[in-house]
């Protein structure tokens, strides 16, 4: 059998948890480790998703800004959401959802459709219409 | 005032965890590794045309709550499983049993938990805990990813019991009604490894299984191509995070699962699973060596030769490792 055992196979290294891992020995032994080797912050993956996402946020503000996109667009990203997720929210189709990311769509809405987003984001629906 | 003498483990992964400890409670010692194998949690599907996250939804297990429903009635154990439409009404009920002294498996959303981090936040709601006591506002609660036992008020636990989102909870609660005093392991092993070895290389379906892994493999040559570097970089992110950082127990519940045939190999006396189960800890180590690639290749720290087509040819390699020993496996008598 062929060693597949890089030295560096120690667990990758989250930011909060110590999560049980579980690792394969040389012996052909298997553990599980709670505590963890200390390995330098860039190996983490955790970082990396976090700065991903501000990205994204601060992209969608943006193209709100800009009048590319509704408020409901930078909202959903703000509290990491996805279509599927929001649509569940406010109990919506996730295609209707999608429409309502048009400005001129977003304009025409019902108050009560408002007030849906609103709730979902918990916010005011004053917040919603204006966002910083 | 009520406090179970409910003894808190962690474990590599939630609903593993939870089920032992459950079982633990009523003096039967199942160990993690065996309650996942047993309820034949080891699984692969790859849904390019199902966004979670806003990237494609890859997953190394079966589906939430499988393990345990699969797990306890191979064991025999009889469970009792409710959900809710009526949030207040959920929580009396959830009072009564406590008092009764039944420890309660509650499934969760994770994105309003008060003690999980902010920057660990994410719209998933099917983490489980466990509650094994409460005073007048505050219940006492046992999470499996945490290292010490902690404490979670009415307002909060009504909160995420009832989030909403993808597969919300509704409140779904568990508990169980009636254990055996001694359960005879060997059926319940062969019968999971059995179901495991179908759901790995029986399935006529090209998307889930080793056919699964071979799909994504090919996929991820085409990525930065088809979608370009930035989207490319954040799919292969997300494939990571599912398989190391969700509680996986590392390299995407490969390592528990050879740590299961290790186990099992000593409860059934056949000496091949062992040989198995080393097999199965090369494979792990394989996906972790991917992992890790894949994070620096992530972070744009890659060398050249670590581009995706080098990536796709280890998860290539783990899919043919993986399947001569589920072929193995089906054998099993």
């Amino acid at each position: 059998m062929e060693e597949t055992h890089p030295k560096e196979m120690k667990p990758l290294k989250f930011k909060w948890f110590n999560v049980g891992q579980y690792t394969f020995e040389k012996d052909g032994r298997f553990t599980n480790h709670i505590g963890f080797d200390y390995i330098p912050e860039e190996e983490a993956l955790t970082d990396d998703a976090q700065k991903i996402i501000d990205e994204r946020i601060e992209e969608a503000r943006q193209k709100v800004l800009t009048g590319k996109m509704s408020p409901v667009y930078y909202y959903m990203e703000k509290t990491w959401m996805d279509p599927i997720t929001l649509s569940k929210f406010v109990g919506l189709s996730m295609f209707t959802v999608k429409r309502h990311f048009k400005p001129a769509k977003f304009a025409k809405l019902k108050p009560e459709i408002f007030q849906k987003y609103a709730n979902a984001f918990e916010i005011s629906v004053e917040e919603l219409k204006n966002p910083k | 005032m009520i406090k179970l003498e409910y003894e808190h483990r962690q474990a590599g992964h939630c609903e593993n965890g939870v089920t032992s400890n459950l079982l633990n409670y009523y003096h039967l010692k199942v160990s993690e590794p065996l309650i996942f194998g047993i309820g034949a949690g080891l699984f692969f599907s790859y849904l390019p045309f199902l966004k979670m996250q806003h990237a494609p939804v890859t997953s190394f297990r079966v589906w939430p709550g499988m393990i345990f429903n699969r797990s306890t009635r191979m064991l025999g154990v009889k469970t009792s499983i409710q959900t809710f439409s009526d949030p207040k009404e959920s929580m009396n009920i959830l009072d009564r049993i406590l008092d009764q002294g039944t420890p309660v498996g509650l499934q969760v959303g994770t994105f309003h938990l008060p003690f999980f981090p902010p920057e660990y936040r994410m719209h998933y709601n099917m983490h489980n805990m466990v509650v094994y006591g409460r005073d007048n506002d505050t219940y006492l609660i046992s999470d499996t990813v945490l290292e010490k036992p902690v404490e979670i008020s009415y307002k909060d636990l009504m909160r995420v019991r009832f989030a909403k989102g993808p597969f919300a909870p509704k409140g779904r609660m568990y508990y169980l009604t009636s254990v055996p005093e001694e359960v005879n392991l060997k059926p319940a092993i062969i019968k999971g490894i059995e179901k495991t070895a179908y759901n790995m290389t029986g399935i006529p379906f090209p998307l889930v299984g080793v056919k699964g892994i071979r799909f994504m493999s090919r996929q991820m040559r085409k990525w930065q191509k088809k979608y370009g570097d930035e989207k490319a970089s954040y799919y292969l992110g997300q494939v990571l995070r599912m398989e190391e950082e969700i509680g996986t127990g590392g390299a995407g519940f490969r390592y528990i699962y050879g740590a299961f045939l290790n186990e099992a190999a000593d409860v059934l006396n056949q000496d091949w699973l062992k040989e198995i189960s080393i097999e199965m800890g090369v494979t792990a180590n394989r996906w972790r060596e991917f992992s890790y690639l894949g994070s620096r290749n992530c972070k744009k720290r890659g060398k050249p030769e670590e581009s995706y087509d080098f990536l796709a040819g280890i998860v290539y390699d783990c899919a043919a490792k993986e399947e001569a020993i589920f072929k193995k496996l089906r054998k099993i008598k």
